[in-house]
C-alpha cells in the first residue's frame, strides 16, 4: 500500500465517524435532560403530596356535634338569660381556652330552654344580653336583637342562631355544633346550612 | 489598617462583592431625584426593623393558644427591655404602612408607574397587600381578646366570598371554628409564608429600580413614549446623571435613620399597644376592632347597606387592588406631570 492510499484512508477514518458521534451526543443530551426532569418531577411530587395532603387536612377534618352539661336544671330560674360556657368538640389537647365557647341560655319554662350563640350575625362579635332593655346588643356596629333573637335594629342580616337544648337527668346540656358562618349559604366544605331563621 | 485592607482585599477577591455592589453604587440616577423620593428606602428600613425586631420577639413569644398571651405579657411586663422591643414592631409596622403608602402617592402623582416601570408598581402593590396582611395577622399575634374575636370577623368577612367562601372560612380557622391550630397557622403566615414572598418581591422591585433607573421627575410637556422614552433617559443620565452614592443615597441614609430614631422614641415614649383581656370566647364583654390602618374600613362596614354588603366586603376591596394592581396596563404612557394628565 502505497503512502498515498494510506493517507486517503486515514483521512476517511477521521472524517466518517463524526455525524454518529454527533447524533450519539444528541441523543445522549435528550436522555440526560429527560431523567433530569423525570426526576425532579418525582421528587417535587414526593414532597408536594404529603406537605398539602398535611396542610389541606383541616379543610376536610369535621368537629362532630357534642352534648355539653352547662349546669344543674335548678340552677336557672324561668325567664332569665344568663351566659353559659362549655367545650366544643375540638379534638387538639392544646387548644386550651380556644376550644371554650359561650352561649345566652334562657330558661323559657319548667322544661324548656333556648340557647343563643354569641356571635353576632353580622361580623360575629358578641353579642351582650341587657337584662333591663331585654335585648341583645352588639358592640361593634349597633346591631339589636329582640329577646328572641330577632334583628330589632342595625346591620345584621339575619336573627342569632341557636344550639339545641335538653335537659337530661335534671342537667341542663347545650348541643355544641358549628353553626354556619353565612345563612343560607349550602356549598363548600361546611355542607348545606340550615335557615337560622327556621331555627328554634 | 494596612493589614485590614490587605484582609479585606483578600475577602473580596473571592467573593467579588466590590464588583457587583460598586456598579449598584455608582450607577448613574436622575439629578432632581431628591426628597420626594425617600419614602421607599424610608418604607425598606421600617421593613428590616420589622425583621429584627420581629426576630428578637420570636426568641420569646410562644405561638401556642395556651401560652401566646402570657409570653406577650412577659415580654411587656418582665423582658429586660422587652415592652421597648414590643413598641418597636408595633411602631415600625405603623410606620411601614404610612411611609408605603407616602411612597405609592408619590409614584402616583408624578406617574412613575409608566413605562417602563410598570413591573416596578405592580411588585409595589403586591407588597402593598403583603404588608396589610402582615399588620393584620401580626395583630392577632397580640392573642387577647381582641384578637381573638377579630379573627371572627375576618373569617366572616372571607366566608362571603362566592364559592371560595366557605373554604377560606375553614382555612382561616384551621378547622371549623377557633381552635389549636389557628393560632399556629396566623403564625406560620406572618413569620414564615409572607415574610418569605416579601424578601422576593422586595428583591424583584429593587431590581427594577436598579434594572429601569429611579424615575426622573415629571415635566410638562415630555409625554412617555415607550420608543423613546429609553434612549431620552439615557441621555439625560450622560448629560445630567449623578452617582447613586453618595450624592442621591444620602437622603435616604439621612432620612431613614430619623425614620427609625422616631420609631424607636415611640416606642420609648408610649410602648406598644395595651394587651386586652385574656384570650377566652366566654368573656363576652369585649370590643374588637382592628389597628388604625383597618379602623376606617371596619367603621364603614356600620353604614353598608344589607342588600350591597357582601358586595362592599369583597368588590370594593378587590376592585381597588385591581385597580392599583392593573393601572399602568392601561395608563402607561403620556403625560407624567400630574397637572397635565386626567387621575391616571
Amino acid at each position: 500500500m502505497s503512502d498515498e492510499q494510506n493517507s486517503i484512508e486515514k483521512q476517511n477514518q477521521d472524517e466518517t465517524p463524526r455525524p454518529v458521534e454527533g447524533m450519539v451526543d444528541e441523543i445522549r443530551r435528550k436522555f440526560l435532560i429527560l431523567i433530569s426532569l423525570g426526576a425532579g418531577a418525582f421528587a417535587t411530587t414526593a414532597v408536594t403530596v404529603p406537605l398539602l395532603s398535611f396542610l389541606l387536612a383541616p379543610l376536610f377534618k369535621r368537629m362532630p356535634p357534642v352534648w355539653r352539661p352547662v349546669g344543674k336544671l335548678e340552677d336557672f330560674k324561668i325567664g332569665d338569660t344568663v351566659e353559659v360556657s362549655f367545650l366544643d368538640s375540638s379534638p387538639l389537647i392544646w387548644g386550651g381556652s380556644a376550644a371554650k365557647c359561650a352561649a345566652w341560655l334562657r330558661r323559657d319554662n319548667q322544661s324548656s330552654f333556648t340557647a343563643f350563640s354569641v356571635d353576632c350575625t353580622h361580623l360575629g362579635c358578641p353579642v351582650r344580653w341587657e337584662p333591663q332593655a331585654e335585648m341583645f346588643f352588639c358592640p361593634c356596629h349597633g346591631g339589636v336583637y329582640y329577646k328572641n333573637g330577632d334583628v330589632a335594629a342595625g346591620p345584621p342580616p339575619d336573627p342569632l342562631q341557636q344550639y339545641p337544648v335538653r335537659v337530661n337527668d335534671k342537667i341542663v346540656e347545650v348541643q355544641w355544633k358549628v353553626l354556619p358562618v353565612v345563612a343560607d349559604c349550602g356549598c363548600g366544605p361546611a355542607g348545606p346550612s340550615s335557615n337560622p331563621r327556621a331555627m328554634g | 489598617m494596612n493589614a485590614l485592607l490587605r484582609l479585606w482585599s483578600v475577602i473580596d477577591d473571592r467573593l467579588g462583592i466590590s464588583r457587583i455592589v460598586k456598579p449598584l453604587m455608582e450607577h448613574k440616577v436622575p439629578p432632581d431625584s431628591k426628597w420626594a423620593y425617600v419614602f421607599g428606602s424610608a418604607t425598606l428600613f421600617a421593613f428590616m426593623l420589622q425583621v429584627v425586631t420581629g426576630v428578637a420577639l420570636a426568641t420569646i413569644y410562644v405561638p401556642s393558644t395556651n401560652d401566646a398571651y402570657r409570653t406577650l405579657q412577659y415580654i411587656s411586663d418582665s423582658a429586660l427591655l422587652g415592652h421597648w422591643l414590643r413598641g418597636m414592631h408595633y411602631f415600625g409596622a405603623s410606620m411601614m404602612i404610612a411611609f408605603l403608602g407616602v411612597h405609592m402617592l408619590r409614584v402616583f402623582l408624578t406617574a412613575s408607574y409608566k413605562y417602563p416601570r410598570e413591573g416596578n408598581w405592580m411588585s409595589g402593590v403586591i407588597l402593598l397587600v403583603c404588608t396589610l396582611v402582615m399588620g393584620f395577622t401580626g395583630q392577632l399575634l397580640r392573642w387577647d381578646q381582641d384578637a381573638v374575636w377579630s379573627i371572627n370577623i375576618a373569617v366572616r368577612q372571607a366566608a362571603r366570598v362566592p364559592l371560595l367562601g366557605p373554604w377560606l372560612e375553614r382555612f382561616a380557622y384551621a378547622g371549623d371554628r377557633l381552635n389549636g391550630a389557628t393560632l399556629t397557622h396566623f403564625y406560620d403566615l406572618h413569620v414564615f409564608i409572607i415574610p418569605a414572598i416579601m424578601f422576593a418581591v422586595i428583591g424583584l422591585h429593587l431590581y427594577l429600580v436598579v434594572y429601569n433607573g429611579i424615575s426622573e421627575p415629571p415635566r410638562a410637556g415630555n409625554p412617555v413614549d415607550p420608543k423613546t422614552y429609553r434612549q431620552k433617559y439615557e441621555a439625560l443620565l450622560k448629560e445630567k446623571g449623578v452617582p447613586f452614592w453618595p450624592d442621591a443615597a444620602w437622603r435616604d441614609a439621612l432620612f431613614g435613620s430619623l425614620v427609625i430614631s422616631l420609631i424607636i422614641a415611640l416606642a420609648a415614649i408610649f410602648g406598644p399597644p395595651h394587651l386586652e383581656k385574656a384570650p377566652d370566647p366566654t368573656l363576652l364583654h369585649a370590643y374588637p376592632r382592628p389597628d388604625w390602618y383597618l379602623l376606617w374600613y371596619f367603621a364603614i362596614l356600620a353604614l353598608s347597606p344589607h342588600a350591597l354588603e357582601s358586595i362592599f366586603m369583597i368588590v370594593f376591596p378587590l376592585g381597588i387592588f385591581l385597580s392599583l394592581f392593573f393601572l399602568p396596563v392601561f395608563f402607561n404612557k403620556g403625560e407624567r406631570a400630574p397637572m397635565r394628565r386626567p387621575l391616571w
